[in-house]
Protein backbone atom coordinates (compact mmCIF):
# COMPACT_ATOMS: atom_id res chain seq x y z
CA UNK A 1 0.00 0.00 0.00
CA UNK A 2 1.02 3.01 -0.70
CA UNK A 3 1.68 5.48 2.34
CA UNK A 4 1.83 9.42 0.50
CA UNK A 5 -0.19 11.52 2.41
CA UNK A 6 -3.54 12.36 -0.42
CA UNK A 7 -5.72 14.38 2.57
CA UNK A 8 -4.82 15.61 6.13
CA UNK A 9 -7.96 16.11 8.50
CA UNK A 10 -6.38 18.70 11.16
CA UNK A 11 -8.25 19.49 14.48
CA UNK A 12 -11.35 19.73 12.51
CA UNK A 13 -14.67 20.41 14.68
CA UNK A 14 -18.37 20.54 14.12
CA UNK A 15 -20.37 22.09 16.22
CA UNK A 16 -24.49 22.24 15.75
CA UNK A 17 -26.10 25.57 17.23
CA UNK A 18 -29.17 23.45 18.01
CA UNK A 19 -31.03 22.63 20.67
CA UNK A 20 -29.43 21.64 22.63
CA UNK A 21 -26.15 22.17 20.83
CA UNK A 22 -24.17 19.13 19.38
CA UNK A 23 -20.63 19.21 19.09
CA UNK A 24 -20.84 16.37 16.45
CA UNK A 25 -16.62 16.30 15.96
CA UNK A 26 -14.51 17.31 18.57
CA UNK A 27 -10.82 17.87 17.32
CA UNK A 28 -10.57 15.28 14.60
CA UNK A 29 -7.39 14.39 13.42
CA UNK A 30 -6.54 11.94 10.03
CA UNK A 31 -4.08 11.20 7.16
CA UNK A 32 -5.51 9.82 4.00
CA UNK A 33 -3.32 7.64 2.31
CA UNK A 34 -3.28 7.47 -1.60
CA UNK A 35 -4.64 4.32 -3.19
CA UNK A 36 -6.30 3.12 0.22
CA UNK A 37 -9.78 2.17 1.27
CA UNK A 38 -10.09 3.82 4.58
CA UNK A 39 -13.47 3.21 6.89
CA UNK A 40 -15.53 5.13 9.08
CA UNK A 41 -17.25 3.10 11.83
CA UNK A 42 -19.22 4.35 14.82
CA UNK A 43 -22.85 3.99 16.47
CA UNK A 44 -25.65 6.52 15.03
CA UNK A 45 -24.46 9.94 16.20
CA UNK A 46 -20.57 9.13 16.62
CA UNK A 47 -19.66 11.65 13.72
CA UNK A 48 -19.04 9.44 10.49
CA UNK A 49 -21.20 11.32 8.22
CA UNK A 50 -21.03 14.64 9.24
CA UNK A 51 -16.97 14.26 9.19
CA UNK A 52 -17.17 12.53 5.68
CA UNK A 53 -19.89 15.83 4.74
CA UNK A 54 -17.08 18.10 5.99
CA UNK A 55 -14.41 16.20 3.51
CA UNK A 56 -16.65 16.53 0.46
CA UNK A 57 -17.01 20.02 1.10
CA UNK A 58 -20.77 20.25 1.50
CA UNK A 59 -20.77 21.70 4.79
CA UNK A 60 -17.81 23.50 6.27
CA UNK A 61 -15.93 22.48 9.64
CA UNK A 62 -16.52 24.91 12.58
CA UNK A 63 -12.99 24.80 13.08
CA UNK A 64 -9.40 23.08 11.81
CA UNK A 65 -8.34 22.69 8.96
CA UNK A 66 -8.03 19.89 5.71
CA UNK A 67 -5.20 19.92 3.31
CA UNK A 68 -4.80 18.26 -0.21
CA UNK A 69 -1.09 18.04 -1.44
CA UNK A 70 -0.12 20.77 1.58
CA UNK A 71 -2.54 23.21 0.77
CA UNK A 72 -5.90 24.11 2.54
CA UNK A 73 -8.56 22.69 0.41
CA UNK A 74 -10.82 26.03 1.39
CA UNK A 75 -8.04 28.16 -0.39
CA UNK A 76 -9.99 26.21 -3.77
CA UNK A 77 -12.97 24.44 -3.48
CA UNK A 78 -13.91 24.29 -6.39
CA UNK A 79 -10.40 22.71 -7.65
CA UNK A 80 -10.81 19.91 -4.72
CA UNK A 81 -14.33 19.14 -5.40
CA UNK A 82 -12.87 17.69 -9.13
CA UNK A 83 -11.06 15.50 -7.40
CA UNK A 84 -13.36 14.64 -5.47
CA UNK A 85 -16.38 12.00 -6.26
CA UNK A 86 -19.10 11.60 -3.53
CA UNK A 87 -22.16 8.91 -2.92
CA UNK A 88 -24.32 10.10 -0.32
CA UNK A 89 -26.38 8.01 1.90
CA UNK A 90 -29.88 8.82 -0.22
CA UNK A 91 -29.10 8.42 -3.72
CA UNK A 92 -29.91 12.32 -5.28
CA UNK A 93 -30.67 10.90 -8.80
CA UNK A 94 -32.51 13.93 -11.30
CA UNK A 95 -35.34 11.45 -11.47
CA UNK A 96 -36.79 14.12 -14.32
CA UNK A 97 -33.50 13.09 -16.53
CA UNK A 98 -32.99 9.73 -17.91
CA UNK A 99 -29.70 7.73 -16.54
CA UNK A 100 -27.77 8.57 -19.83
CA UNK A 101 -28.83 12.05 -19.66
CA UNK A 102 -27.48 11.99 -15.59
CA UNK A 103 -24.66 10.68 -16.45
CA UNK A 104 -23.55 13.35 -19.49
CA UNK A 105 -24.51 15.75 -17.67
CA UNK A 106 -22.05 14.92 -14.42
CA UNK A 107 -19.06 14.90 -16.88
CA UNK A 108 -19.88 18.17 -17.92
CA UNK A 109 -20.36 19.71 -14.71
CA UNK A 110 -16.66 18.46 -14.64
CA UNK A 111 -15.68 20.21 -17.80
CA UNK A 112 -14.81 16.50 -19.11
CA UNK A 113 -14.66 16.92 -23.10
CA UNK A 114 -17.53 15.59 -24.86
CA UNK A 115 -15.63 12.50 -26.63
CA UNK A 116 -14.65 11.27 -23.57
CA UNK A 117 -18.07 12.11 -21.79
CA UNK A 118 -19.16 9.72 -24.64
CA UNK A 119 -16.83 6.99 -23.74
CA UNK A 120 -16.93 7.44 -20.30
CA UNK A 121 -20.74 6.60 -20.37
CA UNK A 122 -20.87 3.39 -21.93
CA UNK A 123 -17.68 2.42 -19.99
CA UNK A 124 -19.87 3.07 -16.95
CA UNK A 125 -23.07 1.92 -17.88
CA UNK A 126 -21.65 -1.33 -18.96
CA UNK A 127 -19.19 -1.33 -15.73
CA UNK A 128 -22.11 -1.08 -13.82
CA UNK A 129 -25.05 -2.75 -15.53
CA UNK A 130 -27.04 0.15 -16.19
CA UNK A 131 -26.96 -0.22 -20.36
CA UNK A 132 -30.65 -1.84 -20.37
CA UNK A 133 -31.84 1.10 -18.13
CA UNK A 134 -29.91 3.69 -20.22
CA UNK A 135 -33.40 5.48 -21.70
CA UNK A 136 -35.40 4.87 -18.43
CA UNK A 137 -35.74 7.93 -16.31
CA UNK A 138 -34.04 7.50 -12.51
CA UNK A 139 -36.95 7.09 -10.73
CA UNK A 140 -37.79 3.45 -11.98
CA UNK A 141 -34.63 2.03 -10.67
CA UNK A 142 -34.55 -0.28 -7.38
CA UNK A 143 -32.43 0.68 -4.46
CA UNK A 144 -29.22 -1.43 -5.84
CA UNK A 145 -29.42 0.34 -9.07
CA UNK A 146 -30.00 3.69 -7.65
CA UNK A 147 -26.64 3.29 -5.52
CA UNK A 148 -24.96 1.10 -8.78
CA UNK A 149 -26.01 4.50 -10.74
CA UNK A 150 -24.86 6.92 -7.94
CA UNK A 151 -21.28 5.19 -8.26
CA UNK A 152 -21.28 5.58 -12.34
CA UNK A 153 -22.28 9.50 -11.95
CA UNK A 154 -19.49 9.63 -9.01
CA UNK A 155 -17.05 8.24 -11.54
CA UNK A 156 -17.58 10.29 -14.93
CA UNK A 157 -15.05 12.63 -13.75
CA UNK A 158 -12.65 9.99 -12.72
CA UNK A 159 -12.06 11.41 -8.98
CA UNK A 160 -8.97 10.51 -6.79
CA UNK A 161 -10.86 10.37 -3.70
CA UNK A 162 -14.26 8.90 -3.72
CA UNK A 163 -16.55 9.27 -0.22
CA UNK A 164 -19.25 6.44 0.47
CA UNK A 165 -21.22 7.56 2.97
CA UNK A 166 -22.96 3.66 3.68
CA UNK A 167 -23.17 2.90 0.31
CA UNK A 168 -24.90 -0.45 0.71
CA UNK A 169 -27.37 0.83 3.49
CA UNK A 170 -30.94 -1.27 3.13
CA UNK A 171 -29.91 -3.26 0.42
CA UNK A 172 -29.93 -6.77 -0.28
CA UNK A 173 -27.01 -9.46 0.86
CA UNK A 174 -26.44 -10.35 -2.99
CA UNK A 175 -26.68 -6.55 -3.64
CA UNK A 176 -24.01 -5.64 -1.29
CA UNK A 177 -21.91 -8.12 -2.32
CA UNK A 178 -22.07 -6.94 -5.52
CA UNK A 179 -21.15 -3.69 -4.73
CA UNK A 180 -18.29 -5.02 -2.53
CA UNK A 181 -16.84 -6.27 -5.64
CA UNK A 182 -17.35 -2.78 -7.39
CA UNK A 183 -15.12 -1.30 -4.39
CA UNK A 184 -12.60 -3.60 -4.69
CA UNK A 185 -12.50 -2.70 -8.38
CA UNK A 186 -12.26 0.93 -7.72
CA UNK A 187 -9.28 0.07 -5.19
CA UNK A 188 -7.26 -2.00 -7.67
CA UNK A 189 -7.82 0.91 -10.14
CA UNK A 190 -6.08 3.30 -7.60
CA UNK A 191 -8.72 4.95 -6.09
CA UNK A 192 -8.69 6.29 -2.87
CA UNK A 193 -12.05 5.41 -1.00
CA UNK A 194 -13.27 7.06 2.40
CA UNK A 195 -16.04 4.35 3.53
CA UNK A 196 -18.80 5.32 5.79
CA UNK A 197 -20.58 1.93 7.14
CA UNK A 198 -22.23 0.38 10.07
CA UNK A 199 -21.65 -2.61 8.67
CA UNK A 200 -18.44 -4.32 10.68
CA UNK A 201 -18.08 -7.59 7.56
CA UNK A 202 -18.04 -4.70 4.97
CA UNK A 203 -15.70 -2.59 6.62
CA UNK A 204 -13.41 -6.14 7.63
CA UNK A 205 -13.77 -7.53 3.94
CA UNK A 206 -13.15 -4.36 2.21
CA UNK A 207 -10.49 -1.85 4.52
CA UNK A 208 -7.39 -1.16 4.33
CA UNK A 209 -7.67 0.81 7.57
CA UNK A 210 -10.56 1.26 9.96
CA UNK A 211 -11.53 4.37 12.04
CA UNK A 212 -13.49 4.12 15.19
CA UNK A 213 -15.32 7.50 16.15
CA UNK A 214 -17.12 8.03 18.96
CA UNK A 215 -18.68 11.09 20.41
CA UNK A 216 -17.26 12.79 17.54
CA UNK A 217 -13.45 11.75 18.60
CA UNK A 218 -11.35 9.13 17.11
CA UNK A 219 -11.32 6.29 19.21
CA UNK A 220 -8.88 4.00 17.65
CA UNK A 221 -7.10 3.74 13.45
CA UNK A 222 -5.24 0.92 12.29
CA UNK A 223 -5.88 -1.92 10.29
CA UNK A 224 -8.34 -5.00 10.98
CA UNK A 225 -5.50 -7.40 11.12
CA UNK A 226 -4.09 -5.38 13.99
CA UNK A 227 -7.63 -4.50 15.82
CA UNK A 228 -8.28 -8.39 15.84
CA UNK A 229 -4.60 -8.39 17.32
CA UNK A 230 -4.30 -6.52 19.54
CA UNK A 231 -7.70 -6.65 21.11
CA UNK A 232 -7.81 -10.66 20.68
CA UNK A 233 -11.01 -10.96 18.77
CA UNK A 234 -11.39 -13.20 15.45
CA UNK A 235 -13.60 -10.63 14.36
CA UNK A 236 -14.07 -6.92 13.90
CA UNK A 237 -17.73 -6.68 14.79
CA UNK A 238 -16.59 -8.15 18.28
CA UNK A 239 -13.36 -5.52 18.65
CA UNK A 240 -16.34 -2.76 17.70
CA UNK A 241 -18.64 -4.38 21.06
CA UNK A 242 -15.67 -4.61 23.19
CA UNK A 243 -14.53 -1.42 22.30
CA UNK A 244 -17.50 0.16 22.61
CA UNK A 245 -18.32 -1.71 26.33
CA UNK A 246 -14.73 -0.49 27.88
CA UNK A 247 -16.07 3.06 26.24
CA UNK A 248 -19.28 2.50 28.87
CA UNK A 249 -17.55 1.29 31.44
CA UNK A 250 -15.46 4.30 31.35
CA UNK A 251 -18.54 6.75 31.16
CA UNK A 252 -19.92 4.54 34.60
CA UNK A 253 -16.95 4.91 36.47
CA UNK A 254 -16.62 8.81 35.66
CA UNK B 1 -12.11 30.02 -13.40
CA UNK B 2 -15.05 32.35 -13.87
CA UNK B 3 -15.36 30.43 -17.19
CA UNK B 4 -15.37 27.49 -15.64
CA UNK B 5 -17.65 28.20 -13.39
CA UNK B 6 -20.26 30.29 -16.32
CA UNK B 7 -20.05 26.61 -18.76
CA UNK B 8 -21.13 24.71 -15.36
CA UNK B 9 -23.54 27.10 -14.74
CA UNK B 10 -24.95 26.92 -18.19
CA UNK B 11 -25.29 23.26 -18.19
CA UNK B 12 -27.10 23.12 -15.13
CA UNK B 13 -29.37 25.74 -17.33
CA UNK B 14 -29.78 23.43 -20.23
CA UNK B 15 -30.56 20.65 -17.77
CA UNK B 16 -33.92 22.37 -16.18
CA UNK B 17 -34.53 23.60 -19.54
CA UNK B 18 -34.63 20.03 -20.76
CA UNK B 19 -37.32 19.47 -17.41
CA UNK B 20 -39.22 22.54 -18.34
CA UNK B 21 -39.89 21.73 -21.94
CA UNK B 22 -42.31 19.02 -21.84
CA UNK B 23 -44.49 20.71 -19.09
CA UNK B 24 -43.97 24.07 -21.87
CA UNK B 25 -47.84 23.42 -23.02
CA UNK B 26 -49.40 23.37 -19.38
CA UNK B 27 -47.45 26.79 -19.04
CA UNK B 28 -49.16 28.38 -22.44
CA UNK B 29 -52.26 27.35 -21.13
CA UNK B 30 -51.71 28.49 -17.80
CA UNK B 31 -50.82 31.96 -19.14
CA UNK B 32 -53.72 31.70 -21.46
CA UNK B 33 -56.31 31.08 -19.03
CA UNK B 34 -55.04 34.02 -17.13
CA UNK B 35 -54.37 36.18 -19.36
CA UNK B 36 -58.00 35.83 -21.17
CA UNK B 37 -59.61 35.85 -18.42
CA UNK B 38 -58.37 38.84 -16.76
CA UNK B 39 -58.88 40.46 -20.21
CA UNK B 40 -62.31 39.40 -20.82
CA UNK B 41 -63.91 40.87 -17.30
CA UNK B 42 -61.87 44.02 -17.42
CA UNK B 43 -62.43 44.90 -20.80
CA UNK B 44 -66.29 43.42 -21.28
CA UNK B 45 -67.83 42.77 -17.92
CA UNK B 46 -65.93 45.61 -15.75
CA UNK B 47 -66.82 48.73 -18.24
CA UNK B 48 -71.13 47.81 -17.50
CA UNK B 49 -70.10 48.25 -14.02
CA UNK B 50 -68.93 51.96 -14.89
CA UNK B 51 -65.39 51.17 -15.06
CA UNK B 52 -64.74 52.28 -18.28
CA UNK B 53 -61.35 51.66 -20.79
CA UNK B 54 -59.43 49.08 -18.22
CA UNK B 55 -58.61 46.32 -20.57
CA UNK B 56 -55.38 48.30 -21.74
CA UNK B 57 -54.26 48.70 -18.51
CA UNK B 58 -54.96 45.57 -16.99
CA UNK B 59 -53.21 43.65 -19.73
CA UNK B 60 -50.04 45.50 -19.23
CA UNK B 61 -50.39 45.12 -15.81
CA UNK B 62 -51.01 41.02 -16.07
CA UNK B 63 -47.82 40.78 -18.61
CA UNK B 64 -45.52 42.69 -16.13
CA UNK B 65 -47.36 40.39 -13.09
CA UNK B 66 -47.48 36.63 -14.53
CA UNK B 67 -43.68 36.08 -13.09
CA UNK B 68 -45.05 37.09 -9.71
CA UNK B 69 -47.45 34.89 -10.03
CA UNK B 70 -45.82 31.82 -10.87
CA UNK B 71 -43.45 32.55 -7.99
CA UNK B 72 -45.57 30.26 -5.67
CA UNK B 73 -44.68 27.35 -8.15
CA UNK B 74 -41.00 27.73 -7.81
CA UNK B 75 -41.21 28.42 -4.25
CA UNK B 76 -42.60 24.99 -3.58
CA UNK B 77 -40.35 23.53 -6.16
CA UNK B 78 -37.10 24.94 -4.15
CA UNK B 79 -38.62 24.17 -0.22
CA UNK B 80 -38.80 20.73 -1.96
CA UNK B 81 -35.62 20.41 -2.33
CA UNK B 82 -34.20 21.69 0.49
CA UNK B 83 -36.47 19.45 2.77
CA UNK B 84 -35.65 16.69 0.70
CA UNK B 85 -32.06 14.64 1.13
CA UNK B 86 -32.46 13.08 -2.06
CA UNK B 87 -32.77 15.84 -4.21
CA UNK B 88 -30.81 17.07 -6.80
CA UNK B 89 -30.30 19.75 -5.08
CA UNK B 90 -28.11 18.15 -2.78
CA UNK B 91 -25.98 16.58 -5.72
CA UNK B 92 -25.35 20.28 -7.42
CA UNK B 93 -24.04 21.55 -4.06
CA UNK B 94 -21.04 19.24 -4.75
CA UNK B 95 -20.29 20.59 -7.79
CA UNK B 96 -17.46 22.43 -8.85
CA UNK B 97 -18.71 25.90 -8.49
CA UNK B 98 -19.44 28.25 -5.74
CA UNK B 99 -22.80 27.14 -3.93
CA UNK B 100 -24.14 30.42 -3.95
CA UNK B 101 -24.51 29.91 -7.48
CA UNK B 102 -26.15 26.82 -7.57
CA UNK B 103 -29.06 29.00 -5.73
CA UNK B 104 -28.42 31.73 -7.86
CA UNK B 105 -29.19 29.41 -10.76
CA UNK B 106 -32.95 28.77 -9.35
CA UNK B 107 -32.97 32.16 -10.01
CA UNK B 108 -32.44 32.18 -13.57
CA UNK B 109 -34.59 28.91 -14.01
CA UNK B 110 -37.36 30.74 -12.69
CA UNK B 111 -36.62 33.84 -14.51
CA UNK B 112 -36.28 32.83 -17.80
CA UNK B 113 -39.26 30.33 -17.30
CA UNK B 114 -41.17 32.84 -16.40
CA UNK B 115 -40.41 35.76 -19.25
CA UNK B 116 -40.94 32.58 -22.06
CA UNK B 117 -44.53 32.72 -21.31
CA UNK B 118 -44.52 36.26 -20.67
CA UNK B 119 -43.93 36.92 -23.94
CA UNK B 120 -46.92 35.14 -25.08
CA UNK B 121 -48.98 37.13 -22.88
CA UNK B 122 -49.06 40.68 -24.95
CA UNK B 123 -50.07 39.16 -27.71
CA UNK B 124 -52.74 37.10 -26.49
CA UNK B 125 -54.24 40.34 -24.97
CA UNK B 126 -54.12 42.35 -28.08
CA UNK B 127 -56.20 39.77 -29.88
CA UNK B 128 -58.94 40.02 -27.19
CA UNK B 129 -59.07 43.24 -27.02
CA UNK B 130 -58.23 44.24 -30.57
CA UNK B 131 -59.07 48.06 -31.30
CA UNK B 132 -59.61 48.82 -27.16
CA UNK B 133 -55.88 48.65 -27.19
CA UNK B 134 -53.52 50.93 -28.61
CA UNK B 135 -49.86 51.21 -29.62
CA UNK B 136 -49.61 54.57 -29.82
CA UNK B 137 -46.84 54.96 -26.49
CA UNK B 138 -45.89 51.40 -26.99
CA UNK B 139 -42.17 50.98 -26.74
CA UNK B 140 -41.17 47.13 -27.60
CA UNK B 141 -37.63 47.37 -26.77
CA UNK B 142 -38.60 49.46 -22.68
CA UNK B 143 -41.52 46.90 -22.47
CA UNK B 144 -39.54 43.73 -23.01
CA UNK B 145 -36.70 44.99 -21.20
CA UNK B 146 -38.64 45.74 -18.07
CA UNK B 147 -40.30 42.65 -18.03
CA UNK B 148 -36.84 40.80 -18.49
CA UNK B 149 -35.44 42.41 -15.57
CA UNK B 150 -39.05 42.03 -13.74
CA UNK B 151 -38.80 38.22 -14.19
CA UNK B 152 -35.10 38.69 -12.68
CA UNK B 153 -36.26 40.45 -9.90
CA UNK B 154 -39.08 37.41 -9.11
CA UNK B 155 -36.46 34.54 -9.67
CA UNK B 156 -34.43 36.31 -6.85
CA UNK B 157 -37.68 36.82 -4.81
CA UNK B 158 -38.51 33.07 -5.01
CA UNK B 159 -35.15 32.61 -3.57
CA UNK B 160 -35.60 35.07 -0.38
CA UNK B 161 -39.23 33.31 -0.01
CA UNK B 162 -38.10 29.87 0.11
CA UNK B 163 -35.22 30.94 2.55
CA UNK B 164 -37.82 32.22 4.87
CA UNK B 165 -40.39 29.35 4.24
CA UNK B 166 -39.48 26.24 7.34
CA UNK B 167 -41.40 23.74 5.13
CA UNK B 168 -44.01 23.32 2.43
CA UNK B 169 -46.77 23.03 4.76
CA UNK B 170 -46.28 26.68 5.81
CA UNK B 171 -46.43 28.11 1.81
CA UNK B 172 -50.00 29.46 2.78
CA UNK B 173 -48.59 31.91 5.32
CA UNK B 174 -45.98 33.30 2.19
CA UNK B 175 -49.21 33.77 -0.27
CA UNK B 176 -51.46 35.37 2.13
CA UNK B 177 -48.88 37.38 4.27
CA UNK B 178 -46.62 38.37 1.21
CA UNK B 179 -47.49 37.63 -1.86
CA UNK B 180 -50.99 38.23 -2.28
CA UNK B 181 -50.39 42.11 -0.14
CA UNK B 182 -47.86 42.54 -2.37
CA UNK B 183 -49.68 42.29 -5.45
CA UNK B 184 -52.82 43.71 -3.99
CA UNK B 185 -51.21 46.79 -3.08
CA UNK B 186 -48.49 46.86 -5.57
CA UNK B 187 -50.19 48.64 -8.65
CA UNK B 188 -51.85 46.33 -10.52
CA UNK B 189 -55.68 47.10 -10.62
CA UNK B 190 -54.78 50.83 -9.98
CA UNK B 191 -51.58 53.86 -10.73
CA UNK B 192 -49.39 54.84 -8.54
CA UNK B 193 -50.72 58.55 -9.06
CA UNK B 194 -54.18 57.69 -8.40
CA UNK B 195 -52.70 55.79 -4.61
CA UNK B 196 -50.70 59.02 -4.50
CA UNK B 197 -53.93 61.52 -5.54
CA UNK B 198 -55.72 59.56 -2.48
CA UNK B 199 -53.38 59.59 0.18
CA UNK B 200 -49.63 60.56 -0.78
CA UNK B 201 -48.28 58.86 2.63
CA UNK B 202 -49.95 55.28 1.49
CA UNK B 203 -48.55 56.03 -2.39
CA UNK B 204 -44.70 57.08 -0.60
CA UNK B 205 -45.03 53.40 1.36
CA UNK B 206 -46.02 51.60 -1.72
CA UNK B 207 -42.50 52.53 -3.16
CA UNK B 208 -41.25 50.13 -0.80
CA UNK B 209 -43.01 47.46 -2.56
CA UNK B 210 -41.05 46.27 -6.06
CA UNK B 211 -44.06 45.25 -7.53
CA UNK B 212 -45.36 48.45 -7.75
CA UNK B 213 -41.78 49.35 -10.02
CA UNK B 214 -42.69 46.14 -11.94
CA UNK B 215 -46.03 47.03 -12.97
CA UNK B 216 -45.90 51.28 -13.39
CA UNK B 217 -42.66 50.20 -15.47
CA UNK B 218 -44.45 48.10 -17.82
CA UNK B 219 -47.30 50.51 -18.08
CA UNK B 220 -45.01 53.69 -18.78
CA UNK B 221 -43.27 51.26 -21.31
CA UNK B 222 -46.53 50.35 -23.67
CA UNK B 223 -49.31 53.35 -21.98
CA UNK B 224 -48.94 57.21 -21.41
CA UNK B 225 -46.07 57.75 -19.83
CA UNK B 226 -47.54 60.69 -17.78
CA UNK B 227 -49.51 58.61 -15.80
CA UNK B 228 -47.24 55.84 -14.46
CA UNK B 229 -43.95 56.27 -12.36
CA UNK B 230 -41.08 57.24 -14.56
CA UNK B 231 -39.86 54.46 -16.70
CA UNK B 232 -35.51 54.34 -16.01
CA UNK B 233 -35.90 54.60 -12.12
CA UNK B 234 -38.57 51.55 -11.92
CA UNK B 235 -35.89 49.82 -14.05
CA UNK B 236 -33.05 50.96 -11.31
CA UNK B 237 -35.38 50.12 -8.48
CA UNK B 238 -35.89 46.11 -9.93
CA UNK B 239 -32.11 45.91 -10.29
CA UNK B 240 -31.73 47.05 -6.54
CA UNK B 241 -34.17 44.81 -5.38
CA UNK B 242 -33.18 41.50 -7.09
CA UNK B 243 -29.57 42.35 -6.08
CA UNK B 244 -31.50 42.74 -2.42
CA UNK B 245 -32.99 39.95 -2.10
CA UNK B 246 -31.17 37.61 -4.27
CA UNK B 247 -28.00 38.28 -1.68
CA UNK B 248 -30.26 38.10 1.18
CA UNK B 249 -31.96 34.79 -0.10
CA UNK B 250 -28.93 33.04 -0.90
CA UNK B 251 -27.03 34.18 2.39
CA UNK B 252 -30.15 32.89 4.50
CA UNK B 253 -30.11 29.27 2.16
CA UNK B 254 -26.32 28.97 2.60
CA UNK B 255 -26.90 29.11 6.58
CA UNK B 256 -30.15 27.23 6.49
CA UNK B 257 -28.28 24.29 4.63
CA UNK B 258 -25.19 24.91 6.23
CA UNK B 259 -22.94 25.58 3.02
CA UNK B 260 -19.30 26.57 2.79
Amino acid sequence: MSKNVLLKVQNVTKTYHSTPVIHALKGVNLDIYEGEILSLLGVNGAGKTTLSSIISTLHPPTSGNIFYQDQSIYDHVTGFRRIIGLCPQKPNIDSMLTIKENLIFAGRYFNVPEDVIELRCQEMMNKFGLLKYADSKGAILSGGYKQRFILARTLMHNPKLVILDEPTVALDPHIRRNLWEVIKELKQEGITILLTTHYLEEAEVLSDRVCILDKGVIKLIDTPENLKKNFSKSNLEDVFIKLMQEDNTDSEDL
Amino acid sequence: MFLQNMQILKQLLIRSFIIYKPQFKDKILNGLIFSSLNTIVFAYIMPVAGLKNFGPFILFSMTGTWGFFSTINNIAKLITDITDEGSNLTYELTLPIPQWMIFAKYALDNAYQAFIITLLILPIGKLLLWNQCSFEHFSFFKFYFILLVACIFFGFFSVLMSSLTENIYKLDNIWLRIIFPMWFLGCFQFSWKTLYSISPTLAYINLLNPLTYALEGSRAAALDPNLSLPYWPCVLALVFASGLFGYIGIAKLKQRLDCL
